[in-house]
């Protein structure tokens, strides 16, 4: 009796939570064509254009028209200001010329459209939120799969060999820093490359086990120990010349460390199974298993967290840019635009409408998120 | 169970050390020049090219701020660096070590220093805009010839053809004279990796750059703050979200179903629109007389020798949006946790054997499942408080209550270092103790869980 019911309302829950999540991704991909003030058609003495799809400056030659369609939002995003227009409610009208453009959510503090700063604001989010996942996947795949997969029995040959090999690196990294580029070329390829692929190959009988899960896990704990947002304040605060990207490699800098437990975890379970063990035994290289057997495995959970991830990411985004760190000023985002509320308290629609982006997103990419859940990890 | 708080409180030590050696890693490696940084607090934009003035106010800054020390205990360098590079002044170091590592010539580069000093020192305003060309250190040798050599009308000074001369020859020598041996110098513990470690660990913070109060006490009276809401909106959140979660995984059906979808919904609410929305739309009389709920976010009202608590009681109204922000969306996320640890535990075959015993069904829920089922609730004091931290910091500015969130933005702003570390370091020691208190709980509550482990 109870479970149809439950799986319907599941069914219709996601399938509401892929439905904005397509429509904002939609929007973030046509946010150029969605808001521009060039006109997707303009006609003259019977004559039709199309300057959506030509190049040409059109603000200028706009009153010689006699009929003009606008995109549905007629206003681009980083628009010069208009200072006549500051702060106007939802449906004011604007004019251009003989015709005239609706503000369909109202003007900020510099009267530009808000809605155009909405869809842009949404390419920013989706854009950063996806660079910044990709960037800490890749690092905590890497450290967590490393980590889990050779435990604390990372074993290293322990000869005079390893030695040399590491104070060569350290020499290389020297040269590299004080700019000696052919001594470094010199130097890395024929002696560092080929003392690492000794090293690794090296039959002595002495080896020591280096703790490499013990060190993963101790940076994870560090890095979890500052609270992120308080981290990404301060560091994005002391960036000399901020900007969107530097924005995206902080947030994964700091944000890598779910993906490392996960992975790890994961890893460290799918290692002990019988086929890992007999892959082992049959002499396969280790980057082999880890690659092709071992990955596509952990694959479901890794997903999950990326999902999650991305919703976090949209959060910690927009809470910096309202507070106004590490991005420039002029930038227009959703946390941009609610910021300004702050100060204009008046101007409801600027408090409104951003927050309500950023509540959508977040609550499709968490229902999505624990939809794949239920989906890769039927025990939670 | 002393012996294990002890050993955990001891493990906490090397933890500590290394979370501040990443964030000084991370703060040399990713930011830029601290002391332009600071130099710009007072108006001073960094585009802008130094002056002769503001050269020395550089190195002035450099001093207060101890930057002018070297960066670890030792400094690996080409073989042929003398020295006394690492014995200038902070700008000219900074000059010295750059041009060096472009066009190499060390010797030459500490000649050509001594030769823009003895220059500079030169008391004649005909020279005031080459004195600023030269002042100014920048390691554009490139650009400080061609200005150099425009301004003509100086050529019978006979230093300053001397500079142009050096200038010349170090751009035109063919090769990078710097040896690709290198050398270790070892500079003690007078650096500033080893001052920012250890006095960090004995909580000596120094002084505030902005208004050069002792930090540690600005801290700890912002701190009081920060605490206190959070504290609150905890136990507010924590009991409201164990009423609502048992209750919703218990009875199940239209309730869990109805409850779950609503603290999804609030879960994705972000804290700073909630902030903003109640501050915007229910502590004004803007929207309608009835919208005016809350008490408007202001300045805290305080006499000069009142105590805390009475200062607490007199601004309580402010604390009203705040820990209900903090609590609802606490809530949220122990909610959903609690109400999945309760389904999990409810059809365990102990539940049925209870029934069958005829333990009243508040007996069961509260005695038995609800104790087996708190255990993912202790874990979640660990990453409650951090969350509540960085929450609350977003809170408080909105709010403009003085807690420590608000003193780590202003200070963020203010590129006020010294308040920034000690924000820092007490979040993440509040954290660390956080994750030793639920450890701790966590023994207490299942008796299981022996005291010997770690």
């Amino acid at each position: 009796m109870n479970r149809p019911v439950r799986l319907s309302i599941d069914k219709v829950t996601g399938w509401i939570a892929w439905t904005i999540l397509a429509l904002f991704i939609l929007v973030a991909l046509l946010a150029p064509v969605l808001a521009t003030d060039i006109p997707i058609y303009a006609e003259k003495n019977g004559k039709g254009y199309w300057p959506g799809f030509t190049s040409g400056h059109w603000i200028d030659s706009l009153p010689e028209f006699d009929r003009v369609i606008f995109a549905p939002i007629a206003f681009p995003a980083d628009g010069r200001p208009d200072l006549k227009m500051r702060l106007q409610p939802p449906g004011s009208v604007s004019s251009a010329g003989k015709f005239n453009k609706v503000h369909h959510l109202g003007t900020d503090r510099l009267g530009r459209d808000v809605a155009a700063g909405l869809i842009y604001g949404c390419r920013k989010s989706i854009w950063i939120a996806i660079l910044a996942m990709t960037v800490s996947a890749f690092i905590g795949i890497v450290f967590g799969a490393l980590a889990g997969y050779w435990g604390n029995r990372l074993s290293v040959p322990l000869t005079w060999l390893t030695l040399i090999w590491l104070l060569s690196a350290l020499f290389s990294l020297y040269l590299w820093y004080y700019q000696f580029v052919s001594a470094w070329i010199l130097w890395s390829f024929p002696i560092v490359l080929p003392a690492l692929w000794l090293t690794t190959h090296s039959r002595s009988k002495k080896k020591f086990n280096f703790p490499l899960d013990m060190m993963v896990l101790k940076l994870i704990e560090i890095f979890q120990s500052i609270p992120a947002l308080l981290l990404l304040i301060v560091i994005a605060g002391l960036v000399e010349s901020p900007n969107l990207i530097t924005l995206a490699l902080l947030i994964s800098l700091i944000r890598w460390t779910s993906f490392a437990r996960f992975s790890r975890a994961e890893v460290v379970k799918i290692t002990a199974r019988d086929y890992i063990i007999a892959a082992k035994v049959s002499g396969l290289r280790s980057w082999k298993i880890i690659g092709r057997y071992i990955m596509p495995e952990a694959f479901g959970p890794l997903v999950v967290v990326f999902a999650f991830g991305v919703s976090s990411v949209i959060i910690l985004e927009s809470t910096l840019s309202f507070l106004g760190i590490g991005i420039p000023v002029e930038e227009v985002t959703w946390g941009t635009l609610l910021s300004q509320a702050r100060n204009y308290t008046s101007a409801w629609w600027l408090a409104v409408f951003p927050g309500l982006c950023i509540l959508l997103i977040v609550f499709s990419l968490n229902l999505i998120g624990s939809q794949l859940k239920q989906k890769f990890d039927p025990q939670d | 169970m002393w012996y294990f708080i002890l050993k955990r409180l001891l493990l906490t030590i090397p933890t500590i050390f290394l979370a501040l050696s990443v964030i000084f890693i991370l703060t040399k490696s990713v930011t830029g020049d601290a002391v332009l940084f600071a130099l710009q607090s007072d108006d001073f934009s960094s585009n802008q090219k130094l002056r002769r003035a503001d050269a020395i106010l550089y190195n002035q800054t450099a001093r207060n701020l101890r930057l002018d020390k070297p960066v670890f205990y030792f400094s690996i360098i080409p073989a042929n660096i003398p020295d006394s590079f690492f014995k200038l002044p902070p700008l000219q170091k900074k000059f010295a070590f750059e041009v060096a590592r472009k066009f190499g010539h060390p010797e030459m580069v500490l000649s050509l220093i001594s030769k823009f000093e003895l220059f500079l020192g030169q008391q004649n305003p005909e020279f005031s805009i080459h004195q600023n060309i030269l002042g100014a250190y920048s390691p554009d040798l490139k650009e400080i010839l061609t200005s150099l050599k425009s301004k003509q009308d100086a050529r019978d000074n006979q230093i300053l053809t001397d500079i142009e001369y050096s200038l010349d020859s170090l751009l035109s020598s063919p090769n990078r004279d710097l040896s690709a041996v290198p050398k270790i110098v070892i500079h003690g513990i007078d650096n500033q990796f080893h001052h920012w470690v250890f006095n960090t660990l004995t909580f000596n913070f120094g002084f505030s750059i902005v208004d050069g109060q002792p930090a540690g006490r600005k801290i700890f009276q912002a701190l009081r703050w920060t605490l206190v809401i959070n504290l609150l909106s905890i136990f507010i959140g924590y009991l409201t979200a164990i009423l609502i979660g048992v209750y919703a995984g218990w009875w199940g059906g239209h309730f869990d179903r109805i409850t779950s979808i609503i603290m999804y919904f609030i879960y994705s609410i972000p804290v700073f629109w909630l902030t903003t929305i109640l501050v915007v739309f229910f502590t004004t009389n803007e929207y309608g007389s009835w919208t005016n709920i809350f008490p408007a976010a202001g300045i805290i009202k305080a006499g000069g020798n009142d105590s805390f608590g009475k200062i607490l009681f007199q601004n309580a109204g402010l604390l009203i949006i705040p820990v209900l922000v903090l609590s609802t969306s606490l809530m949220a996320y122990i909610a959903r946790i609690m109400r999945n640890s309760i389904v999990e535990e409810k059809f365990k075959s102990y539940v049925a054997h209870a029934r069958t015993k005829g333990l009243s069904e508040r007996t069961i829920l509260w005695k038995h499942v609800f104790r087996n089922a708190s255990f993912p609730l202790i874990t979640l004091v660990s990453s409650v408080l951090p969350a509540a931290l960085a929450g609350s910091l977003v809170v408080e500015v909105i709010c403009n209550l003085p807690g420590s969130g608000r003193l780590l933005y202003d200070a963020v702003q203010d590129k006020d270092w010294v308040i920034v570390n000690g924000v820092v370091m007490i979040s993440a020691l509040l954290t660390i103790l956080g994750l030793l208190v639920s450890d701790i709980l966590y023994r207490v509550v299942d008796p299981r869980v022996k005291w010997q482990q770690t």
